[in-house]
């Protein structure tokens, strides 16, 4: 904690290596979050290099007591809402927000059990609102309490709490949905197969 | 105090999400050579926010610009009761 106090008063202070620092600390978080929210490579490098930009021109105003991983975490999702408002009025944003989000996972009939449990649970996850994405990154992927996460998304934690059921319900209807498209997606390949 | 309520139990949907957020796999790593590039954008960004220029600026828009808008707020308020006042004096003779 006291580590942290002197970190953020070297930021203040405009100091380069406190903001290496920060970096080193936090952007293997924050660029998980970023490509989760977004489901886009290029997308999340975009939204990453302005959140570090924002960093840096920001963090003279930060307060003495601030939450450098929370701060760091709005500064992000701010980046990301930001791109989303702008997509609604960008027409070519908005046909890249309509695509499906890119596959990670390799094709289906190369890959084991685990392998197909992971691609289900990235697709169910990536169809889920970025409301509900948000808050299931803040406080299941980072154990975040629901008064910190609360202070991210600008919520009570009553608010955060409700909003993690209703994204715990979408998610498990999105996984029951892609269990339920599985078997005649399986069908379909020995089909294919038996030509 | 040992509270011996039982834990309560886990609801299905919650169950499965949890399932679902524990299978995810593992985010791509970033691309180091890009990581490389922001950082020094960020410190480039960082070293220029300190400069008198930056520092002027800054005051400018964070303290001049909003102290000038209530400065004129409150010029506009005091003329429009001003007028209000001598509207009313007026009709009440």
């Amino acid at each position: 904690m006291e580590g942290e106090r002197h970190l953020i008063e070297r930021l203040r202070a405009g100091d380069p290596r406190a903001l290496a620092e920060v970096y080193d600390l936090h952007q293997a978080r924050i660029w998980a979050f970023l490509l989760r929210l977004s489901g886009r490579r290029h997308l999340a490098e975009d939204l990453f290099q302005e959140t570090w930009l924002a960093v840096a021109r920001d963090a003279s105003g930060l307060r003495e007591d601030t939450d450098l991983r929370a701060w760091l975490f709005t500064v992000a999702r701010n980046r990301h809402r930001t791109h989303r408002r702008w997509a609604l009025l960008d027409f070519t944003r908005l046909l890249e927000f309509g695509r499906a989000p890119e596959a990670h996972a390799p094709p289906p009939d190369q890959e084991a059990e685990a392998r197909w449990e992971a691609a289900r649970a990235e697709a169910a996850f990536q169809a889920l609102s970025p409301a509900h994405k948000e808050v299931l990154l803040l406080v299941t992927g980072e154990g975040l309490d629901a008064a910190r996460a609360g202070e991210i998304l600008g919520l009570t934690p009553e608010a955060v709490r409700q909003r993690l059921r209703r994204a715990r319900v979408e998610l498990a209807e999105a996984v029951e949905k892609a269990e339920a498209r599985a078997p005649a997606r399986a069908a379909a390949r020995e089909k294919g197969d038996a030509r | 105090m040992i509270s011996t309520d039982k834990p309560a139990p886990m609801d299905p949907s919650e169950r499965i999400a949890s399932e679902a957020m524990a299978h995810l796999p593992p985010a791509a790593p970033i691309d180091p050579a890009f990581s490389r590039r922001v950082l020094r954008s960020a410190r480039a960004e960082i070293e220029g926010s300190n400069t008198r220029v930056r520092r002027t600026e800054r005051f400018f828009t964070r303290v001049l610009v909003p102290l000038s808008l209530i400065v004129c707020a409150a010029g506009w308020s005091y003329h429009v009761a001003h007028v209000a006042e001598h509207v009313y004096l007026s009709h009440a003779r």
